[in-house]
């Protein structure tokens, strides 16, 4: 027990513990309790204690055969054990089987009394090694995580610190990352399309990552070094990029100098320079073209010329030398131009200095002082201009807040926000306007009270409220749009807010302490369905969550204790059905009868039914009499094993020990047992039916419209007949009723379920046999396969192309790939208890959800 | 020296509440577990969260056992053998009963988790709800004794416990008790399938041990106050009285451990509601009765 030992040596008290920790074992179950009871593994009756939290073990336990990604994800489990701790293996591998867990202390195979033999075997690892001398730390890739910052929009803008994207100025959000090796950047694929800026948009390289990294100015291509840090020029934080030697030629505004570029604004044609940034006249982001000399007639800022030449500072006209150097004011290098005489009027932007100045950043207009400086956003120097209020106009950064301004943008009208700033659609300076009540044009966003519009994030459609305002998640403006089944809003509360849609910490009212009322801090955050505004955390749920299928990685927005916005996936099915195309027929058999260790009678029934399709091969009525036994013994195991996970997820533990233990005894009963446990069955449900509060708990929670492609027993507890038994003949000989209800709750399938344990149980009583069903042999065999099976989960179908023994192409639909889709709408705007419960009845099998 | 007595007293409660805990739970009686999990408790690391605020982290647990302890100082387990006999007894407890909630929001908030804050947040519903369902039939207890001193409470049951004189008190009590203990079915804070242990999950080795101790002590308080409010205390025919104090801090413990099992988990919105809505006019409705009888009856 290398890794897991506690660092000391084993003498005295320490003995004295190591005696006590032998004793009790707290287990962590991987990959999880369902999985180890579908192998007919009783871990509590082994002696052990089972806990939910991985901080409470000292035993990490994992039964039967794990993919590589559920080892990955329980090295993160093993991790945050506490030592002393014990690897041990039943039925999944032994020694270093596991990488990237460490060596497995304890490894036996995988039945009941194996188990037993284990545990006494990892009681005496404990006594015996709890405490060494010499302990190595346990390393695993998936634990080297290092937190950077990036833009949402702009995948390329990375920073290791908190921050602002400087082109849109959105928050950088945190992410975690690997610190070597490449992993995919799910930033790219999340890049959305509603934020439609030609310019911005267009940034898609993705810099960070694989290749060595180099990072560059934004408005100085040339300047590139190898670490990141500050342009030397402008102040900006550098960006990282791969490291490339070729031109990036189109249009990403960092254009670099292989081909003579400029950059124009197209507001303001004459307003030319030779690196990217914004006009300053307007603050529009500058667009690219190639340098040509007849463009230069009417606006010259570099013509070259061999007469007599100065170099001025196109950030402050007024520096002009006779020698080519750098501006004394911001550091750019001076460019050249003729010596003329006549005003450079049109194209500086920064003409008349002799009255009051003040120094405002060109990427956030807002950003306004009255003496030179860094911008505290992105770094860059701040540019000078005159304080006048005329110029102001077109361009305000900061029109002041006493009376009721708003700011549009005049490209973009639905642009409109409490503050100056830049459009986040152009990078244009907001114009003001005064507040006034009759709607401005077709989409002002402040109509918000007299028509009904609600403000909606682009990026997060979850985020919704009924004034303007940003998204608590990303910064961003949050967009008008027309509010689909109106609801009367409470005008009184909102129109309180009117002019207070400040988002600068400056203005909201503080009291004499410097204490913030939660009012004011949650003032622009959307209302949940509760009226309630709180912090949202994001909090994954999953992969091992006690009380959910195990496997079933779920991540929570959670606003408050209200799920806001849900994501779904599984951690184990991306196993691909055929691993090589064609495929040998057993190998195909023996692959597929591993991919769902849930529900294995119904796969084998489900391949065999294919394969003996595809040879035209009927089997005769007694075999399928004995097929049918199978299919419903494991049905009512299944869902047994599924109210064990529902007892545990609401906290109703004798229902968990009570239907644990009949599920295990239903596994491998053969016909006696279960005509005997039928009455233990059946008082089980009378005692569930019985119970207070359960009602209560699940009634209404999960609730699903009725839709034809639901299947299995969500489907039938919405009143949609879906039920592959009901076409079968042999089913209808034995008197077999499809079973519905309409409530579609989880009250409702909870009792589909019950209703369906003890109609399966005179099903099996009426055919008298159970028969596992048998492979046929599979060589010379060619054909395609269909067949479809009612698992306990729903109905699946399986679709397999035979050629001489090889299978060429599978296709298979389960239930649950259908289902896992449900998770958003189910959980959306629920109560966080409810929501897990909701999934949870779903009844969902991440083994076989693939989409 | 009685101080030491009932906090022997007290510590053999606990453990025989360990051991009930196990037993109920898991169907195995051991007397030596409690005794060997409490030393392998301690034996094993204890592990900081990333990042945690570490006043509250470390305070939280060690606030829920003195919160314990001193709702405890007021239980007496005979006339004499109480740690702390004050006039206004009653009212201490329901007092030092109160920073419960603060050691819970604390253990919620120190380890920066979401699951933990989030059991912290409801253990405050639960406060909402609980908070006037303790303190009204105590009121109603108080009345019949004409005094808030516990010892009091206790003599004027003398001819007729509680539980028999205000049963719906009793009724009342009993479900908000379990609700500050957060014992099954109100076990919202540190729910196992919902939370993946909530409060409870990222304290491990010694504050683990705090935590659980602290838990033990207040369910054995709350017993003993049940006791005491309503079992008549000490009194009982033939035993000496401390132990007829413990036998019934122990059926009382039994009984609250047992319920939980049978149902699930509430939710918190018919927590409130149902304590909001039906336990308060329920808890007047009973000082209005007890008023009447104390009048009627000589």
């Amino acid at each position: 027990m290398i890794h897991g030992a506690r660092q000391g040596s084993l003498s005295g008290i320490r003995h004295f513990f190591a005696r006590a920790m032998a004793r009790d074992l707290n287990v962590f179950v991987l990959p999880g309790l369902d999985i180890s009871r579908a192998h007919g593994i009783d871990v509590e009756a082994a002696g052990c204690c089972v806990v939910s939290s991985p901080r409470h073990a000292s035993v990490l336990l994992i039964v039967g055969d794990v993919s590589p990604a559920i080892c990955e994800a329980a090295s993160i489990i093993y991790a945050q054990m506490v030592r002393p701790r014990v690897l041990f293996s039943v039925g999944a591998g032994s020694k270093d089987e596991l990488s990237p867990l460490p060596l497995v202390d304890v490894a036996v195979g995988l039945s009941q009394q194996d188990l037993i033999d284990g545990v006494q075997q990892v009681r005496m690892v404990f006594e015996n090694s709890a405490f060494q001398i010499d302990v190595k730390d346990f390393d695993a890739p998936a634990l080297h995580v290092r937190t950077e910052y990036v833009c949402p929009m702009h995948a390329e803008v990375v920073q290791d610190e908190p921050g602002s994207c400087p082109r849109c100025g959105m928050f950088l959000v945190a992410r975690e990352t690997q610190e070597s090796a490449a992993k995919t950047d799910n930033r790219h694929n999340e890049e959305d399309n509603s934020m439609k800026n030609s310019e911005m948009s267009s940034h898609d390289q993705h810099v960070h990552g694989e290749t060595a990294k180099e990072y560059f100015c934004p408005m100085h291509p040339e300047v590139v070094q190898a670490e990141p840090g500050s342009c030397p020029k402008c102040g900006m934080f550098l960006e990282a990029r791969e490291k490339t030697t070729e031109a990036r030629t189109t249009h990403t505004a960092h254009a670099g100098h292989e081909v003579a570029k400029e950059y124009f604004c197209s507001m303001h044609p004459e307003v030319v320079q030779d690196e990217p940034g914004s006009c300053p006249k307007c603050g529009m982001f500058l667009e690219e073209r190639e340098k040509t000399t007849e463009a230069r007639t009417t606006h010259t800022a570099h013509a070259g010329h061999e007469t007599a030449k100065e170099y001025f500072c196109s950030m402050h006209p007024e520096v002009v030398q006779a020698e080519p150097g750098s501006c004394p004011k911001c550091g750019m290098f001076l460019e050249e131009r003729e010596k003329t005489t006549e005003a450079k009027t049109t194209h500086t932007a920064h003409a008349g200095h002799e009255t009051a100045k003040e120094y405002f950043c060109s990427m956030h207009p807002e950003v306004v002082q009255a003496e030179p400086g860094s911008c505290p956003k992105c770094g860059m120097f701040l540019e000078e201009r005159e304080k006048t209020t005329e110029a102001r106009t077109t361009h305000t950064a900061h029109a002041g807040h006493d009376t009721a301004k708003e700011y549009f943008c005049s490209m973009h009208p639905e642009v409109v926000q409490g503050e100056p700033g830049s459009c986040p659609k152009c990078g244009m300076f907001l114009e003001p306007r005064e507040k006034i009540a009759e709607a401005k044009t077709t989409h002002a966003a402040h109509a918000g009270h007299e028509t009904e519009t609600e403000y909606v994030c682009p990026m997060h459609p979850e985020v919704v409220q009924n004034k303007p305002g940003d998204c608590p998640k990303c910064g961003m403006h949050l967009e008008p749009r027309e509010k689909q089944g109106s609801s009367t809003h409470d005008h009184k509360a909102m129109d309180q807010d009117n002019n207070a849609n400040h988002n600068n910490h400056d203005e909201m009212n503080h009291d004499e302490n410097g204490f913030m009322s939660m009012v004011d801090v949650t003032k622009d955050l959307p209302r949940s369905s509760d009226d309630l505004k709180m912090e949202w955390i994001d909090a994954p749920f999953g992969p091992f969550f006690p009380g959910l299928p195990s496997g079933l990685q779920l991540t929570f927005s959670l606003d408050g204790d209200t799920v806001a916005g849900s994501g779904s996936s599984s951690l184990t099915d991306n196993i691909p059905l055929l691993k090589t195309i064609p495929m040998h027929g057993g190998c195909f058999v023996k692959h597929f009868l591993s991919l769902d260790p849930l529900t294995p009678v119904s796969s084998q029934l489900l391949i065999c039914q294919a394969m003996e399709n595809a040879a035209g091969i009927r089997v005769d009525a007694n075999t399928e009499k004995a097929r049918i036994g199978a299919l419903e013994r494991e049905r009512v195991a299944s869902h047994l094993n599924w109210l064990v996970l529902f007892a545990q997820q609401t906290g109703f533990s004798w229902l968990a020990r009570k239907a644990g233990f009949l599920q295990l005894k239903f596994l491998n009963a053969d016909i006696n047992n279960i005509i005997a446990l039928k009455l233990d069955v059946q008082k089980l449900i009378n005692r569930i039916q019985k119970t207070p509060l359960l009602k209560p708990r699940t009634s209404g929670i999960g609730q699903l419209p009725a839709n034809d492609d639901l299947c299995g027993v969500v489907a039938r507890a919405s009143g949609v007949e879906n039920d592959v038994r009901s076409d079968n003949d042999i089913y209808a000989d034995l008197g077999f009723k499809s079973l519905n209800r309409n409530e579609s709750d989880a009250w409702a399938r909870m009792q589909i379920r019950l209703a369906e344990m003890l109609q399966s149980l005179q099903l099996i009583e009426a055919v008298g046999i159970i028969e596992i069903p048998t492979m046929i042999e599979l060589d010379e065999i060619s054909g395609t396969g269909k067949s479809q099976i009612e698992t306990p989960r729903g109905k699946a179908s399986l679709e397999v192309v035979l050629e001489k023994g090889f299978v060429t192409s599978a296709t298979l639909e389960t239930p649950s790939a259908y289902h896992i889709q449900l998770i958003e709408t189910l959980t959306s705007q629920q109560e966080l208890g409810d929501a897990l419960i909701a999934v949870g009845s779903l009844d969902l099998s991440p083994w076989s959800s693939h989409q | 020296m009685t101080t030491l007595l009932v906090l022997l007293l007290l510590a053999i409660g606990v453990y025989l509440l360990a051991v009930l805990e196990n037993w109920i739970a898991n169907g195995r009686f051991q007397l030596t577990a409690p005794a060997y999990s409490a030393i392998a408790l301690l034996g094993r690391e204890s592990v900081i969260p990333r990042k945690p605020d570490l006043l509250f982290f470390e305070v939280g647990p060690v606030l829920l056992l003195i919160a314990a302890l001193l709702a405890a100082a007021v239980i007496p387990l005979s006339p004499d053998l109480i740690i702390a006999d004050l006039a206004t007894g009653a009212l201490f407890l329901n007092a030092a009963l109160a920073y419960i909630l603060v050691a819970l929001i604390m253990a919620g908030w120190g380890p920066n988790g979401a699951y933990a804050m989030i059991g912290g947040w409801r253990f405050l519903g639960q406060l909402v709800a609980y908070a006037m369902l303790i303190v009204m039939p105590i009121t109603a207890v108080a009345m019949r004794a004409e005094s808030l001193v516990t010892t009091d409470i206790v003599f004027s049951q003398a001819g007729l416990w509680n539980i028999v004189y205000q049963p719906l008190g009793f009724a009342l009590f009993f479900i908000a008790a379990m609700g500050l203990a957060f014992l099954p079915p109100f076990d919202l804070p540190t729910a196992k399938g919902e939370l993946a242990g909530g409060v409870e999950a990222e304290y491990s080795g010694v504050r683990l041990a705090i935590f659980r101790l602290g838990r033990m002590v207040l369910i054995i308080t709350l017993a003993g106050a049940t006791a005491t409010f309503y079992l008549g205390g000490w009194q009982g025919p033939l035993l000496p009285d401390w132990i007829w104090s413990a036998i019934k801090i122990m059926l009382v413990t039994a009984a609250m451990l047992m319920v939980g099992k049978y149902v699930p988990r509430i939710r918190e919105t018919h927590l409130l509601a149902w304590c909001w809505k039906f336990g308060i006019p329920l808890a007047l409705l009973n000082i209005f009765i007890v008023g009447i009888l104390i009048v009627v009856i000589p």
